[in-house]
């Protein structure tokens, strides 16, 4: 039975599912029903130390980047229309091999050439983070976005970080002023 | 009144508390389309027109009980007057829509706008204004412009602005409404309901609400019990939360699920609320009122959304004299009454409007205030930072700087200034444009205005 979660609230995963091993973070969202431009969503990962910030712009994870230098976390690649059942996107965590100095994962998500297409969150539908263990395939906690989201073009969804030796998802649902570049910035990214 | 962009949500009673009657005007301009239909779909949980005498349109004007009325109609322009706490529970959504009368597309539009107002008592305001032209769209030929919806048991209004190619058919089919067959030779604007009949699939005269609320848990004696927010639908019955700590046992732990509460709530016995981040408001205060000594409050923000202008309406917190009571994380929109450190004189504005200002610059704001305590002030606007972040007691000013913030982004966050353990907050809204001038120093607010 999965954890689902709100706004704020968390859960360990290393509770949740003992002997947890690999991850999966699993991103949806629903297709767009009605008419017009589709919505091209796009997940990143920042891998940050205890100050929040990343170690060197290699721990940004994204569609170019797909993988950090100890090979912990992995981008699963894009989804570009969101069809299809369960997840978008997808990033696969191998918790061990994650280095101690990144205390936190924080995943967010970006609309692609929103101001462009003049899109934002609060005009995608259904939007959820899940974690998933990788190994078998079982959900362990879910969050929905649904009324969280309004007129952000980037959302920091959920984070997974480290708390008294245990693997912990939070749901954050944050949105960001301006879209990836200032959000990359704020956590030390030089972009 | 404020400006609304497309995708944006807002609780209703962040803007009005004074009434539940409203009105939404819906002013379309267009040279090549002339002729517009205007149909408000009042539908179920499912998104469903399962009662089509809430399908408010010119050949039905008026729901059942009036609570909806297209009130004025022209070819381009339309308004509906409706009274939100008269709407029935199976009635879930308002959904506002436009649809082209024949030939073209909502690419023709021109400048258009909508306006949601109130209406029903003196000196109503308008609330809202959303603002839509064709170059938010392409081929399609029938919008929901705007939806007024139930949840956690309060109306919200989001300016949804989305649709699709066709007609007014299109929009029966997304709601799963029927249209009767006249001639069916021009599909022009044929839109009666159907008449519900035996074998119509949708013809349930009501259907209950979505999933079933769970009930207020049954209190142990001891240990934690978890409240969950009520069903969304506004009632006036004591609260589901009154009624928790009218069942705890002292000295238990409360712990809510995050999510809204309507208050007002008296505490009454030694006990710790966590609020786990939910929100418990009421329009006047005191909204919620502590007792007797030995409570502690966590993690809980407290609104006073809409104070009317009498002795208390606008406290957030009341503590009794003598009702010693441990804060931890608790946040409140309005005045604090007995908590030793952040009672005084506090003189902050009631909002902070932005308004338009430069994308992708640098804006600065000032604005004074005086508080009687030292204290400490953040913003939860990111790109949106005060200065200084600690003030001491007395009248000071604060700079507000915006670095950054993309084009067309809305700020929806606000202001914290801590002091004795309670969080004061102050909303903050605006909007960055690429039209608008970098800010520099403009006053937004001071205490002798």
């Amino acid at each position: 039975m999965p954890v689902s979660l709100s706004k704020g609230g968390n859960v360990s995963l290393s509770k949740e599912a003992p002997g947890l091993k690999k991850i999966l973070i699993g991103l949806g969202w629903d297709t767009r029903a009605t008419d017009g431009a589709g919505f091209d969503l796009d997940a990143s990962v920042f891998l940050l130390n205890e100050a929040g910030k990343v170690r060197s712009d290699a721990d940004f994870i994204f569609y170019n980047n797909k993988v950090d230098a100890a090979n912990s976390v992995e981008h699963l690649g894009d989804n570009t229309s969101g069809e299809g059942e369960g997840d978008d996107e997808q990033v696969k965590v191998t918790l061990d091999s994650v280095p101690a100095d990144v205390a936190k994962i924080s995943v967010a998500v970006t609309i692609h050439e929103a101001d462009t297409r003049g899109q934002n969150f609060g005009m995608v539908s259904n939007a959820f983070m899940r974690v998933l263990n990788a190994d078998s395939g079982a959900e362990i906690a879910r969050y929905d976005l649904s009324e969280d989201a309004s007129t952000e073009t980037a959302m920091i969804f959920g984070e997974i970080y480290r708390h008294s030796g245990e693997w912990k998802f939070k749901a954050i649902g944050q949105g960001f002023a301006g879209g990836l570049a200032p959000l990359a910035r704020n956590v030390g990214v030089n972009v | 009144m404020q400006q609304f962009i497309r995708g944006q949500r807002a609780k209703i009673s962040a803007f009005s508390g004074r009434t539940s009657q409203f009105y939404l005007q819906i002013t379309l301009s267009s040279a090549r389309v002339r002729v517009f239909d205007f149909v408000c779909f009042g539908v179920d949980s499912r998104g469903q027109l399962s009662d089509d005498r809430y399908m408010t349109f010119f050949n039905q004007r008026r729901s059942p009980s009036g609570e909806i009325v297209l009130e004025d109609l022209a070819d381009q322009d339309a308004k509906f007057e409706f009274d939100l706490g008269a709407v029935p529970a199976h009635i879930e959504r308002l959904v506002f829509t436009v649809s082209v009368d024949g030939a073209g597309a909502m690419r023709d539009l021109d400048e258009s706008f909508l306006v949601l107002g109130e209406r029903g008592i003196p000196f109503g305001q308008p609330l809202l204004q959303y603002r839509f032209s064709g170059a938010d769209f392409e081929i399609e030929g029938a919008l929901m412009l705007a939806e007024i919806y139930r949840k956690d048991g309060e109306w919200r209004f989001w300016a949804q602005g989305q649709g699709f190619k066709g007609d007014l058919s299109a929009l029966l089919r997304h709601f799963g409404g029927q249209e009767t067959e006249e001639n069916s030779a021009s599909t022009a604007s044929v839109s009666t309901p159907s008449v519900p009949t035996a074998s119509s699939p949708i013809s349930a005269p009501t259907v209950p609400i979505g999933a079933p609320p769970s009930p207020p848990i049954s209190a142990p004696a001891t240990g934690s019990i978890v409240v969950t927010p009520p069903a969304p639908v506004v009632s006036s019955a004591p609260s589901a939360l009154q009624k928790a700590i009218a069942d705890a046992a002292p000295g238990s732990t409360l712990t809510l699920q995050r999510g809204e509460f309507a208050g007002p709530l008296l505490i009454d016995k030694p006990l710790v609320l966590d609020g786990n981040g939910a929100v418990i408001w009421a329009q006047n205060g005191p909204v919620v009122r502590v007792s007797v000594a030995g409570v502690t409050l966590k993690n809980l923000e407290i609104e006073a959304t809409a104070p009317e202008n009498f002795d208390d309406a606008d406290v957030a917190l009341w503590i009794d004299a003598g009702a010693q009571t441990v804060l931890h994380h608790v946040r409140a929109r309005g005045e604090i009454r007995g908590v030793a450190g952040a009672e005084g004189q506090w003189r902050l504005p009631p909002a902070l409007n932005l308004g338009e200002f430069a994308a992708r610059q640098t804006n600065s704001f000032r604005l004074e205030i005086e508080v009687p305590h030292a204290c400490e002030i953040k913003s939860t606007v990111a790109g949106v930072s005060p200065v200084p972040a600690r003030l001491e007691a007395g009248r000071r000013e604060i700079e507000l700087a915006t670095i950054g913030i993309g084009a067309d982004t809305f700020l929806a966050g606000q202001l914290e200034i801590l002091a004795g353990g309670v969080a004061r907050t102050v909303p903050i809204s605006g909007r960055a444009t690429n039209e608008a001038a970098p800010a520099q120093g403009i006053l937004l607010w001071c205490v002798d205005r």
